[in-house]
């Protein structure tokens, strides 16, 4: 009996202790998974901006291109279990992330293979073979979108 | 079965209430608006930012045309002080006395939050950028992309409240049809109605000018203002 007055509440503060560091883990981890993605939009954009440009600038063509090909095959990483709507926190992921795990892994592959692709073409510094490949990265994001991403209305 | 709404007075409609441009641009409004929904949904951002430049030459030609147009256009004619709609509200559902011609007190200020609210959804709409950072409003490249998404979400949310002023709009209507037995539909489409007086139209350079500013608008934003 002494010893379950000693257990019980030592398992309770325990409990207690870990339940709110985990859930700022969880927090954490959503915030920092919207901010990668924020950078992904922010190259894309500047990607984007760049190809519509008169005169492009290979210099930043390149660095964006380097940005997405860095961060695409992270984006796996970025999605530990527990992390979904189930955590109460705020995100747009679906849990068919979790719930369908290989064909999460199949778009995210596709994304970071068509981002390398687009990162040799800038390399190559052929500014159309560029042009030529930025649809694919665009179509990329958005097959995984539909498919894992709530929309926002 | 109840009979169409119509006066029962037995007027015959043939006094002159809307003039031609405000009912091409009403019309437009109602066609185009829905479309720029659906093409949103459907993920079709060329033909949406197309039909944002269309409805950006519209709203230019309304302004133009609320200073310029015809009489009943003009919004020094139908936007009335606080008394006055309060009058035009209370006698609202005593008798069934017909209101003036055109915008009633109480419309004209409806008039002027529809408009202001699409000047600010199709202002968004320019610098709003998908989550992709791929699509995008044709001003997007002159913000960053958290201010491009900040538009964008505003746009969103912008376009329910304009969904609710539609509502009321087509709610007024209902009730103008059903309880004071007006029809206001018919004008819109014919331009003429059984009462008002004093139409005024507007000369023909007005309408000229208020052409070649939509289009200028329409152009300039469609090429991202950089000429």
């Amino acid at each position: 009996m002494k010893r379950f007055w000693v257990a019980g509440p030592l398992c309770l503060a325990l409990i207690g202790a870990a339940y709110p560091g985990a859930a700022q883990d969880v927090a954490a981890t959503v915030q920092a998974r919207h901010a990668h993605f924020k950078q992904i939009g922010v190259a894309m954009k500047g990607l984007s901006e760049q190809m519509k440009s008169p005169a492009p600038s290979l210099a930043d063509v390149r660095g964006y291109a380097q940005r997405l090909d860095e961060l695409a095959p992270q984006l796996p990483s970025w999605f530990p279990k527990g992390s979904g709507p189930e955590s109460g926190q705020k995100t747009h992921s679906k849990a068919d992330v979790w719930q369908k795990p290989d064909e999460f892994a199949k778009d995210a592959a596709a994304f970071a293979a068509q981002t390398h692709k687009l990162n040799v073409a800038a390399l190559s510094g052929n500014l159309a073979a560029v042009a030529a490949q930025a649809p694919a990265v665009s179509a990329a994001c958005k097959t995984c979108h539909q498919a894992f991403r709530e929309r926002e209305d | 079965m109840a009979p169409a709404p119509r006066r029962l007075t037995g007027e015959t409609a043939t006094v002159r209430v809307w003039d031609g441009p405000i009912r091409i641009f009403h019309w437009s409004l109602a066609v185009l608006l829905p479309l720029a929904w659906w093409t949103a949904q459907q993920g079709q951002m060329g033909w949406h930012r197309l039909i944002g430049y269309a409805i950006a030459g519209l709203l230019a030609f309304r302004l133009w045309w609320g200073v310029a147009g015809g009489s009943t256009a003009r919004f020094a004619g139908f936007v009335k002080g606080p008394r006055t709609v309060a009058r035009y509200a209370a006698s609202l559902f005593r008798g069934s006395e017909p209101g003036p011609p055109g915008h009633n007190p109480m419309g004209g200020w409806s008039v002027l939050a529809l408009l202001t609210l699409l000047i600010a959804e199709v202002g968004l709409g320019l610098f709003s950028v998908d989550v992709d950072g791929e699509a995008s409003g044709p001003l997007a490249d002159r913000v960053s992309f958290d201010a491009g998404r900040f538009a964008a979400h505003w746009h969103h949310l912008l376009f329910n409240g304009l969904l609710a002023l539609i509502g009321l709009h087509l709610c007024a209507i209902a009730f103008y049809a059903a309880v004071k037995r007006d029809n206001l539909i018919g004008p819109m489409l014919t331009g003429v109605g059984a009462r008002g007086e004093g139409f005024r139209p507007a000369a023909r350079w007005r309408l000229w000018a208020g052409l070649a500013l939509a289009g200028g608008v329409a152009l300039a934003l469609a090429k991202g203002l950089k000429f």
